[in-house]
Order: structure tokens, then C-alpha cells, then sequence
């Protein structure tokens, strides 16, 4: 998995070093304007979008099939994206979790933790579409998850607050689905890839 | 070395069937067929690439599924579209294939990559297709390996870049190594092969000893008279063109009075897949 890992780091470095910058540069934004939901959205497109950039140059330079005769075994393969996503998603955690308590942002545990799972989510949503249809189809899907989690996000920030006498069973909840969808995700797109032929 | 028995594939429009060949230690065998023949799908099975419906794959003895990452990686391959990362210049590609190959030879890989005078700076993407050739049989042939498969390695490339790799095919150590190597250019294979496997239509044709093969047939031009003379014993195949009509027959078979000359691969090649059998 290292040789893989190395492999995506050295070809997206250009793309990483951006977003890296973008990220730093929602977080800043959230801070000034006092509007931490910047730093959460950012939080959402870039762990999703490196491993699919990654994805993308392997499809278009045919490095999959030079990859799989390697004998590196595909669950390997595939949670090495699952780990450049969550690399991804630790830098812009990190990110929107100073913007958070820089701000004091009002709000409970909750709030703080729902824009911290999301990614993780549609990371969880968007990885086995990219391993059954490649990247550019999962590219179009992503953007159909992003607005659908968006939009349940919103939908459910009422019943959210409503729910803050709950809040610690909630926190944890949440934080657990995210965690279970994740698992779930990578064994599923293990078992979509062990049938992938090159 | 490397052991096929009763290979299937199937597909929608190509069924690859029945392959049952070996390649023998300290040998290269050559993989012919025309497009669409069942070359790539067979090579690929090989390396995992694809799952075979049936049959069994066995490298020294030891079936492939049951290979662990180690056996599997001595396993050497040139892939017809090279498949190194484009957007990394050699000595991250160095650096990459030492995390990806448990027994890699750093120093062996950038001392090929001197040979052959490959740019250290550039990313393999700015590479010609003759460069990035040099460079995936760099990479094939860095780490430890007992059989090195190549799909069309030579494909389009000048005739000088050709003859380097063929040379550089030629040295790989071959005592306790093989080689399965596909390719269109049969004129490559005719320097090289020691044996030659043919593929027609998802089918294996032949697999036979290259010189053997070459002097068990002839091709005789004939006349439409004379080829009902001859009956169908020593005929294998006929060949009616505009000019003439040509015969592949085996020499030992055909009566004196008939005179053939050598027989080439493509012909052979020619002969099975556009031919007609005679009963």
C-alpha cells in the first residue's frame, strides 16, 4: 500500500498543495466573516476530490493494470484511496476545527461534529461509485451526494437543535454512523474491485 | 516455468477456450495471433488482471490464486501501454517502485536508465513511445523475477530502438527464467522465440518449437490442376489470391516433384488465419 500511497502523493502533490491552500484559505474566510460554514463546506469537496483525482490519473495513464500484476491485493489498493481521502479530510478537519473555537461558534456538540462526519459520508458514498464506474461517472455522482447530504444538512439543523438535551447520545451517534458508513464503504468497494478486470 | 491448461475467458463477442501451452524454463516463447486473437486477454489472465472462467495457471508448479505476494511479484511484465505513473520523472518512479516491490534493485533500475540515456529530470509523460518503452523494461527488469511477460514491446517503435530491446531480451539471464512475449512483428519473434504459441479466433493453433516449425513446413505455389494432384495429406492450408494459389504443406508429405520454399512466421500466421483446409 506505501508504493501506492508514495505514488498518488508524488502525482497530485501540485493539486494537494492547492487544496491545501484552499482549505487554509475557507478557514481564514470563516474566521473574518464570522461564518464557519465555509470552512465546513471546503471540508466536504477536498477529501472527496484527491482520492478522485488520483483515481482519474491512474484511469487515464493505465497504472491500475500495471497495480493489480503487480500482486498488490486489490483491498490494499483500495483502502489506500480510502486513507488519502481520510489524510485529506484530517487536514481540513484540523482546518474548520480551529476556524470553529477561534469563533466560539454558538452551538452545541452536535453542530460542531455533523460538518466533521459529512465528509467521511460522502467520501463513503462517492469511493464505491468511482471502484463499479470509474472516476468520471462517480465525478457527476459526487456532485448529486454533495447536494443531497447538503441538503439534508439543512433540513435536519431544526431537529438537531431540538435534539441538543440529547446532545452527548447524538454527538456519539453521529460520529459512530459516520465510522460504520466508512467500514461499510471500504469493504464494499473491495468487493466491487475484486471483480474489476484491466 | 509457467504452466496454462484448459484456459476459458468468455465475453459478450470473444470466447477464449481451451488454451493449454507451457513455457518451458530458459525459454522465450512467442505469442502470435491477429487482433483481437485473445493475446492481451490471455497475458492479463496471467497476471491478474483478469479472471479466468476456468482452467488453471500455474507458475513453478504453484497456481497463481495461491501465490503469495513475494511469488507473484517474479513475475516480470511490459504492458503494451507502459502503466508507470506519466506524471512522475524516474527517480521518483525509482522511489515508488521500491515501496511497491519487495525485492527492487534501485541501483540496477537507475543503471538501466544510464544505458539507455533516459532524461532523470523530465516526467516519463514528455518520454517518446520509444523512451517509455526503455523505461517499463527498466522496471520489469529491476527486481528479482523468474518470468518476464511482454505484451507488444516493441509495437511502433523504429527499427533501431527495436533492436536494442530485443538485444536487451536477449541478455536477460535466462538459465532459470523465461519469457512469454506477445507481438504483431513476427520478424522480431523469428530472432528471438524458441518456441511459438498461435492464437487464432480465441483459440490455441499451435504451440510449437520455432525451428521445428519453420522447417516442418513449406509454401508451395501451384496451380489449380495441380492442387487437386496433390490431395488433402499434406496440405494444411490454401491460400487463393489474385496471382496464384499458394499452398502450406508439410515438406516431409508433399511428392518431390513439387518445389517449396521457406515458410516465414507471418505466413504461417497468414496461412491458418485467412486459409482454407482441405478435406
Amino acid at each position: 500500500m506505501l508504493g501506492i500511497f508514495v505514488k498518488d502523493l508524488y502525482t497530485v502533490r501540485k493539486q494537494a498543495v492547492w487544496y491545501a491552500a484552499v482549505v487554509v484559505v475557507f478557514a481564514a474566510l470563516s474566521v473574518l466573516i464570522k461564518q464557519v460554514a465555509y470552512a465546513a463546506a471546503i471540508g466536504i469537496l477536498v477529501p472527496v476530490s484527491m482520492p478522485l483525482t488520483a483515481i482519474a490519473y491512474e484511469e487515464r495513464e493505465g497504472s491500475q493494470k500495471f497495480v493489480v500484476a503487480s500482486g498488490i491485493p486489490r483491498a490494499a489498493i483500495v483502502g489506500e484511496k480510502y486513507l488519502l481521502g481520510l489524510l485529506f479530510w484530517l487536514w481540513s478537519a484540523a482546518a474548520y476545527t480551529t476556524a470553529y473555537f477561534i469563533l466560539g461558534a454558538e452551538g452545541g456538540a452536535v453542530e460542531f461534529v455533523l460538518p466533521l462526519c459529512l465528509p467521511l459520508i460522502v467520501l463513503s458514498a462517492v469511493l464505491p461509485l468511482a471502484a463499479k464506474f470509474g472516476v468520471e461517472k462517480a465525478r457527476a455522482y459526487m456532485i448529486a451526494v454533495i447536494v443531497v447530504f447538503m441538503a439534508l444538512y439543512v433540513a435536519l439543523m431544526p431537529v438537531v437543535r431540538d435534539a441538543a438535551a440529547n446532545a452527548l447520545v447524538l454527538t456519539l451517534s453521529l460520529a459512530g454512523a459516520a465510522i460504520a458508513v466508512f467500514v461499510l464503504s471500504f469493504l464494499l468497494s473491495v468487493k466491487i474491485y475484486r471483480r474489476r478486470e484491466f | 516455468m509457467l504452466s496454462i491448461r484448459h484456459l476459458s475467458k468468455s465475453y459478450a463477442n470473444f470466447n477464449l477456450s481451451g488454451i493449454s501451452f507451457d513455457v518451458p524454463d530458459g525459454a522465450v516463447v512467442g505469442l502470435i495471433g491477429e487482433n483481437g486473437a485473445g493475446k492481451s486477454t490471455l497475458l492479463k489472465c496471467i497476471l491478474g488482471a483478469v479472471s479466468p472462467d476456468g482452467g488453471q495457471i500455474a507458475l513453478a508448479g504453484k497456481p497463481l490464486s495461491s501465490l503469495t505476494k513475494r511469488e507473484r511479484q517474479r513475475i516480470a511484465f511490459v504492458l503494451d501501454d507502459v502503466g508507470l505513473p506519466l506524471e512522475l520523472g524516474l527517480k521518483a518512479t525509482n522511489t515508488v517502485l521500491s515501496k511497491l516491490y519487495e525485492t527492487w534493485d534501485a541501483a540496477k533500475f537507475r543503471s538501466f536508465c544510464e544505458k539507455f540515456a533516459l532524461p532523470e529530470r523530465k516526467p516519463l509523460k514528455e518520454f517518446s513511445k520509444g523512451m517509455k518503452m526503455k523505461a517499463a523494461i527498466a522496471a520489469a527488469l529491476s527486481r528479482e523475477s523468474s518470468l518476464l511477460i511482454l505484451d507488444e514491446p516493441t509495437s511502433g517503435l523504429d527499427p533501431v530502438v527495436r533492436d536494442e530491446i530485443l538485444e536487451l531480451l536477449y541478455d536477460y539471464e535466462r538459465e532459470d527464467r523465461a519469457i512469454l512475449l506477445s507481438s504483431h512483428i513476427t520478424s522480431d519473434l523469428e530472432k528471438i522465440a524458441d518456441y511459438i504459441a498461435f492464437l487464432h479466433d480465441g483459440r490455441l493453433i499451435f504451440c510449437e518449437e520455432k525451428d521445428k516449425l519453420l522447417a516442418k513446413y513449406a509454401v508451395y505455389a501451384v496451380s489449380e490442376g495441380r492442387l487437386s494432384e496433390l490431395g488433402g495429406g499434406a496440405i494444411v492450408r490454401v491460400l487463393k489470391r489474385e496471382y496464384g494459389t499458394e499452398v502450406l504443406a508439410e515438406r516431409e508429405r508433399m511428392p518431390e516433384t513439387f518445389e517449396g520454399r521457406a515458410v516465414s512466421l507471418e505466413e504461417l500466421m497468414l496461412f491458418y488465419a485467412k486459409g482454407e483446409k482441405v478435406c
